[in-house]
């Protein structure tokens, strides 16, 4: 206990104590258990329900760490405060922790308690891995040992791990919330990865297990308290209970320390709910896993990498290099880690060996036996070397880097290291050691061991260690207990050294396996402890002293164990090595005759003498009786014999006689030759004996060393099957894994099989010639066409395709393929067969499925019927762009007829509006004129009103004549139109006038009996019009002219000849050839619209006639029409005139039936109303709904008689001589229907 | 009810009041008809129809304001006894069948003479359709369609 003061005392503060170390036995009383609870994430709503569900006077503290945006202010406490009876409070530095009472984190902050009070430092580097339930939790472990609990709710992350680690070894309790009810599972996963959890429950029912732990004797607050309620009085169940571990796991806890088994226990009690240790032992009994769970715990250790980092680096510049000496790279450094735990040690110094060697000529292989007692968790997760990313706190970046690899949340450790490390079930109290150490690392396990046994630990460890190795213990552990053992190296470091010390420290002893036995040997010499003055025995020592005689005590292997007496004359010191062994010590004579004793004495178990033994010393023979008395040491199975040397007679005089002396019988001279040759004999007999001693001695040594080699081969044996056992386990997964793999494989040959197939099945379907090159030009593959068109044969596979004669010439192929494997681009040419056929020739790069150029494909194409067509093509290409170019050139006319055609529009608006007009103004004025003829006037009077009459009738033709201008000229009015030129001129005539300045003369000349024309009156109009304004305008210049209209009937009859004749300028060729032309014009662009000539056109074409220009230059312009003649003649009316002269209209609407009688009758029909069909000799019956019924008769009298109906009638009869009108409010539909029904254009 | 029939009630829509004062001129002198007046637009033709009740409306279709074929069905609505005939400057059959459609009774154009807008009177006067000359001339043109 000394030695740990002094540790704590060179140690920085702040990691007062290491971290698991066992409580202390004397530490003060906590009087409540203060429970430390880490949320992130998700975490607020699971506190909520936790609060709601605490009880206010559990006799317990609440310490809220909850990761916290350090920028701001946070809520958190206002928050709790509503939900909880509990007081809550923010954590002030320096705070002390009050029992039912809430106490939450401050932003930005990493907190610690320490002797229950919290300390607040402000958060360190932001870009570090902040920790803060770690940082807490580590130091509630520390502080407040079995009575912190640690509760971990939702959250991202692995932060509280460790924490809840370190608590759980500290021996408090350990929970977290369940994966089911937690928004975020990061923490509580993490935590239950480490295996360190009692338990994982939604937030409501930890508080209900806080509540009842509150309860619990494990929350009393005294630990007097505590064992008075479990354990006085049951010592025959703690008994029980330390009897089922040592049968179960074969480890006897009698010798770790009394305190830390009991707070296991009682924690265990805790977890389980039980009160008394009697329901304990029974639900132990009844419940095996629970044993071992006990057994987890009592062992569990907190280890974590690079821990106390400063030893490792220690260990680089004082052990390391000494170990390293004389090794090679043959001989292994041999590193024992003893109660590794979950490995972390183990592979800290791996690493930090490996790190050590990197630079050394000489690199020795490694082998780490790390051993430990559990192989239930601790070192399944050892072998596993998967550790939770929180171990980024204790690892460099850079060694996480290189030595882990990231798995998930966690790191797992590289195989490199993995396999220096040989992991192990080992109980270094019982099963033989390993041997021929280097380097023994026992940290923070021997802490936990009675000090007998670990005296026998470090008798271990010296046997274990090579002469020279090196010893490295926990902070707290010291190597006082057998100080004669090792040498300090370095004490702040807890690094000793193997003393080499004469003699066996440790003789292994089979029997030492059973527990006590060995520590009982032990305990007499442990047991000397400062002795009180004793009169009696100090009295008894000097007779002892004084007349007792010489004696030893010797153990059944005749090793000296004790000297009494002055053994001098009958032991010496041997030649060579030091010795206590009796047969390199004992005088002449004794030896043999001891040893007969002790074999005797030890198969008698009673004394034995042996009388008159002649001692040989440099004095003389003395004569002593030897007597050999069994010592039984109590509690001990070995046997010691105490022998003692009584002396007879006093040394004689040297020399053969003197013995002679001795035995001297009286008359015996004559037997002295006798007597000589017999000593001599003797001798002889006595030095053969004892060599032969000697050689069975020394044989039995060898023996006795190789046994012990073999033992500890055998233990490495054992290791390197339990090793092999998991290799075999992992084998037999892998060889799993291996058949699943097959299974794939062979499904995926399947498939490659029948994509195989599909290619086949492809490439020979394809009527396409296609070749695959590999990469070095050789033909792969090729379609059944491309056999045919390259002239391929199957033997050709393989070949390079350039040596291949195709039958098509490909003499860059080569090249080309190879160009196209270089830019993995397609390459395209047209080639010509011998056949003179063209192909494209296509050579596409061989993309392997992992993008890989291997090779190309060439694909030929016919294209000969392309190439013809092209070809073809060019010949036409030509006419094309001059059909182009013509187009291009109508179009922009088009355009510009458009252009015009609006503004013809325009001026036809005009023109109609105009006419409406006049119509307006001339009816007041004929009115007012027809009043004015009724009166009786002067004949003067009645003159000017003839005058104005007829300047009203001529204004009132100029007006009809404005609107047919007016009109669209496209509106020829359909085949029938008719318009006789006489009737026509006389009306249009005032108009054409107009045109003309006064000064020309517009003369006509009609012969008789001209026949009427097939042209509507306005369109006649309109092309007269524009052929007189044309000739105004080639005249204009002239200032006199005639304009001359003139008709004649055609040579053929066929039609009749108009023309305009001018007495202008005329037209040199080239103008008259164009003036045709839309747009062409010899006008000033202001004055013309260029339209006159092509408006002209497009009617005559549209009539049905001709245009010819007669124009030389000088002799004036003639255009001549040669127009249709109308075939029937009547002018402006229905060509054939009715077929259905009388007609019977019965409609029920009398307005509907007096329009349709007024239009029949101005189609020239007698139509009249009737109420139904009668027998007048109408032809055409006009009928709505009222005549239906009468239909059938009506139709029935005659043949040719029709029938129109209004409005849609199912009962109609389909006869073809019923038309029906379906929608009798549409004046245009009726007005139509009764034109064609009445000329008969109907189409049956 | 003496011997001679009632005389016939004429009422006049034209904007050009040259027009509207002819014919009331032509009204005047027939002894069966009787004069009710003229309006600039259609506006108010059915208010005054429903005061007045005439026989026929002589209705000009280019008129500003009102609509008058919109006038016309509204007109035949509230009071189907009167009858009105176009009498319009334009000639065109698709104005004539509008105003067919719309309801009128006849369609005369401002190029008849007196007579003829006056017999068109009577005619629809005495239960008949009035079609004047030029549009039925119109009408007639080949193809029309």
């Amino acid at each position: 206990m000394r030695s740990r003061r002094d540790s704590k005392a060179s140690r920085p503060p702040g990691s007062s104590r290491p971290e698991n170390e066992p409580e202390p036995d004397h530490a003060p009383d906590r009087p409540f258990p203060i429970v430390g609870i880490g949320a992130s994430a998700g975490g607020l709503e699971a506190i909520l329900q936790l609060l709601a569900n605490l009880p206010a006077d559990g006799n317990m503290a609440f310490v809220l760490v909850q990761h916290l945006d350090p920028t701001h202010g946070s809520r958190l406490t206002d928050i709790l405060s509503g939900s909880t009876p509990m007081t809550v409070v923010e954590v002030t530095d320096g705070m002390p922790v009050v029992a039912n009472r809430f106490h939450v984190i401050p932003p930005n902050t990493t907190m610690t308690i320490q002797a229950g009070t919290l300390h607040l430092v402000p958060r360190g580097d932001a870009r570090l891995h902040h920790l803060p339930i770690d940082a807490f939790f580590k130091s509630l472990a520390r502080d407040q040992h079995s009575s912190a609990i640690g509760v971990i709710l939702s959250g991202n992350g692995s932060d509280g791990t460790q924490g809840l680690a370190e608590i759980k070894a500290a021996g408090g309790l350990a929970f977290v919330q369940d994966e089911d009810s937690a928004k975020f599972t990061g923490m509580p996963l993490s935590a239950l990865a480490s295996g360190c959890v009692d338990a994982a429950l939604p937030p409501d029912q930890i508080a209900d297990e806080l509540a009842r732990i509150s309860r619990h004797p494990y929350a009393l607050p005294t630990r007097a308290e505590q064992g008075a309620r479990v354990f006085d009085g049951a010592e025959a169940e703690f008994n029980r209970l330390i009897g089922l571990l040592r049968s179960a796991t074969g480890v006897d806890f009698t010798q770790y320390r009394d305190t830390t088994i009991r707070r296991r226990i009682l924690r265990r009690m805790a977890v389980n709910s039980k009160e008394t240790l009697v329901d304990y032992v029974s639900l132990v009994e009844s419940h095996p896993s629970e044993l071992d769970a006990l057994f987890d715990d009592v062992l569990i250790n907190v280890t974590s990498f690079f821990r106390d980092g400063a030893t490792f680096e220690a260990l680089k510049t004082t052990a390391f290099p000494r170990i390293l000496e004389g090794k090679t790279s043959e001989t292994p450094i041999r590193v024992w880690v003893a109660g590794c735990s979950t490995g972390e040690e183990a592979y800290s110094l791996a690493i930090t060996l490996l790190e050590f060697l990197e630079d050394k000529p000489v690199r020795p292989p490694l082998q780490i036996f790390a051993t430990d007692l559990s192989d239930r968790i601790s070192l399944a997760r050892a072998r596993a070397g998967l550790y939770p990313g929180s171990i980024e706190a204790d690892v460099s970046p850079e060694r996480l880097r290189r030595l882990f690899v990231k798995e998930g949340a966690g790191y797992r450790i590289s195989k490199a290291i993995r396999d220096a490390c040989i992991f192990a079930r080992h109980n270094m109290t019982t099963d033989p050691p390993f041997s021929k150490v280097d380097l023994v690392s026992c940290r923070n396990v021997m802490i936990y061991f009675s000090q007998p046994l670990q005296k026998r630990i470090l008798s271990v460890f010296h046997y274990a260690l090579n002469p020279g190795g090196f010893l490295l213990l926990g902070a707290a552990e010291t190597v006082s207990a057998k100080a004669d053992l090792f040498g300090v190296i370095d004490g702040e470091h807890r690094i000793y050294v193997r003393k080499p010390l004469a003699g066996r420290q440790y003789a292994h002893s089979t029997t030492d396996a059973r527990p006590g036995a060995q520590a009982a040997a032990l305990r007499p010499g442990g047991a000397q402890g400062p002795s009180r003055f004793d009169i009696r025995r100090e009295a008894d020592n000097i007779i002892l002293s004084r007349y007792s005689p010489a004696g030893i005590v010797v153990n059944q292997d005749l090793e000296i164990l004790q000297f009494r007496g002055r053994t001098s004359p009958y032991l010496e010191p041997p030649r060579g090595e030091a010795s206590f062994s009796l047969v390199k010590m004992a005088r002449e004579g004794v030896f043999l005759e001891v040893r007969g004793a002790v074999l005797e004495s030890q198969r008698t178990s009673a004394a034995a003498q042996r009388g008159a033994v002649q001692v040989r010393d440099e004095s003389g023979v003395r004569v002593v009786n030897i007597e050999v008395t069994p010592v039984k040491v109590p509690e001990s199975a070995e046997a010691c014999y105490l022998v003692l040397f009584l002396e007879v007679a006093g040394p004689a005089s040297p020399g053969p006689s003197s013995v002679g002396d001795g035995g001297r019988g009286p008359g015996a001279a004559s037997d002295e030759h006798e007597v000589a040759r017999l000593r001599q004999e003797l001798g002889a007999a006595r030095e053969y004996l004892q060599s032969i001693i000697e050689q069975q001695e020394a044989a039995n040594e060898e023996l006795k060393s190789a046994n012990e080699e073999v033992l500890s081969s055998n233990e490495e044996l054992q290791s390197t099957n339990e090793e092999l056992q998991t290799a075999k386990e992992e084998a037999q997964s892998t060889n799993e894994e291996l058949a699943t793999v097959n299974d794939q494989l062979n499904h995926r040959n399947l498939e490659l099989g029948q994509v195989n197939n599909d290619l086949i099945n492809l490439l020979s379907s394809v009527k396409m010639p296609i070749v695959m090159l590999s990469a070095d030009l050789a033909i792969r593959r090729f379609t059944p066409v491309a056999g045919k068109v390259l002239n391929l044969i199957p033997t050709d596979v393989g070949r390079r395709i350039g040596i291949v004669r195709t039958a098509i010439d490909l003499p860059d192929i080569e090249k080309l393929a190879l160009e196209v494997m270089d830019t993995v681009r397609t390459s395209e040419q047209e080639v010509k067969d011998h056949d003179g056929r063209w192909h494209v020739l296509r050579i596409h790069p061989y993309r392997t499925a992992d993008n890989r150029i291997d090779g190309a494909v060439v694909v030929l194409n016919d294209i000969t019927e392309i190439v013809r067509a092209r070809n073809a093509s060019a010949v036409h290409s030509t006419e094309l762009e001059l059909q182009v170019a013509q187009r291009t050139k109508e179009l922009v006319a088009s355009q510009r007829a458009q252009r015009l055609a609006d503004r013809m529009a325009s001026l036809g608006t005009l023109a109609a509006g105009l006419g409406h007009d006049m119509a307006n103004l001339l009816l007041p004025v004929r009115m007012r004129l027809e009043s004015l003829e009724r009166r009786t006037l002067s004949q003067e009077a009645q003159q000017d009103i003839d005058a104005v009459r007829q300047a009203a009738e001529h204004l009132q033709k100029l007006s009809s004549e404005l609107r047919l201008l007016a009109m669209d000229p496209d509106d020829d009015g359909g085949p029938g139109a008719s318009t006789d030129v006489g009737e026509w001129w006389s009306e249009a005539s005032p108009l054409l006038r107009n045109i003309l300045p006064r000064e020309f003369g517009l003369e006509h000349r009609f012969p008789a009996g001209l026949p009427a024309l097939a042209i509507a009156r306005h369109q006649l109009t309109q092309l007269v019009f524009n052929l007189v304004q044309n000739a105004a305008d080639a005249l204009r210049a002239r200032r006199t002219g005639t304009v001359r209209v003139w008709a004649e009937i055609g040579a053929d009859r066929q039609g009749v000849r108009l023309g305009v004749t001018d007495d202008g300028p005329g037209m040199d060729p080239t103008t008259k050839e164009r003036c045709l032309d839309p747009f062409f014009t010899t006008k000033p662009r202001e004055v013309s619209t260029g339209m006159g000539l092509a408006i002209v056109h497009g009617i005559v074409q549209r009539v049905g006639g001709s245009l010819l220009i007669d124009s030389e230059p000088g002799r004036g312009t003639t255009v001549m029409l040669t127009l249709p003649v109308s075939s029937g003649g009547a002018e402006g009316r229905v060509g054939s005139g009715p077929v259905h002269k009388n007609v019977v209209v019965t409609l029920e609407d009398e307005r509907l039936r007096e329009y349709v009688i007024a239009l029949l009758r101005t189609m020239g029909c007698s139509a009249v109303a009737r109420s139904a069909p009668d027998d007048s000799p109408a032809s055409l019956w006009i009928t709505g709904e009222a005549g239906a019924t009468a239909l059938t008769e009506f139709l029935g009298a005659g043949v040719e008689r029709r029938v129109v109906v209004f409005g849609r009638r199912p009962d109609v009869p389909a006869d073809p001589r019923v038309v029906s009108i379906s929608d009798p409010t549409r004046s245009e539909l009726i007005r139509v229907t009764l034109g064609q029904v009445l000329t008969e254009r109907v189409e049956r | 009810m003496s011997g001679t029939p009632p005389r016939i009630k004429v009422l006049c829509v034209d904007d050009n009041s040259f027009v509207a004062e002819a014919i009331e001129l032509k009204v005047l002198a027939q002894p069966d008809m009787q004069w009710l007046g003229w309006l600039s637009d259609a506006g108010g033709l059915v208010a005054l129809a429903r005061e007045s009740s005439p026989d026929i409306i002589l209705l000009d279709i280019d008129m500003p304001g009102r609509d008058p074929f919109d006038a016309l069905r509204e007109l035949y609505a509230s009071c189907p006894r009167v009858r009105v005939i176009m009498l319009s400057g334009h000639v065109r059959r698709d104005l004539f069948d509008r105003a067919v459609d719309a309801g009128s009774w006849g369609y005369v154009s401002k190029d008849e003479d007196s007579e003829t807008i006056l017999s068109a009177i009577r005619t629809v006067a005495g239960g008949g359709f009035a079609i004047g000359p030029t549009m039925e001339a119109e009408n007639n043109r080949a193809g029309g369609s």
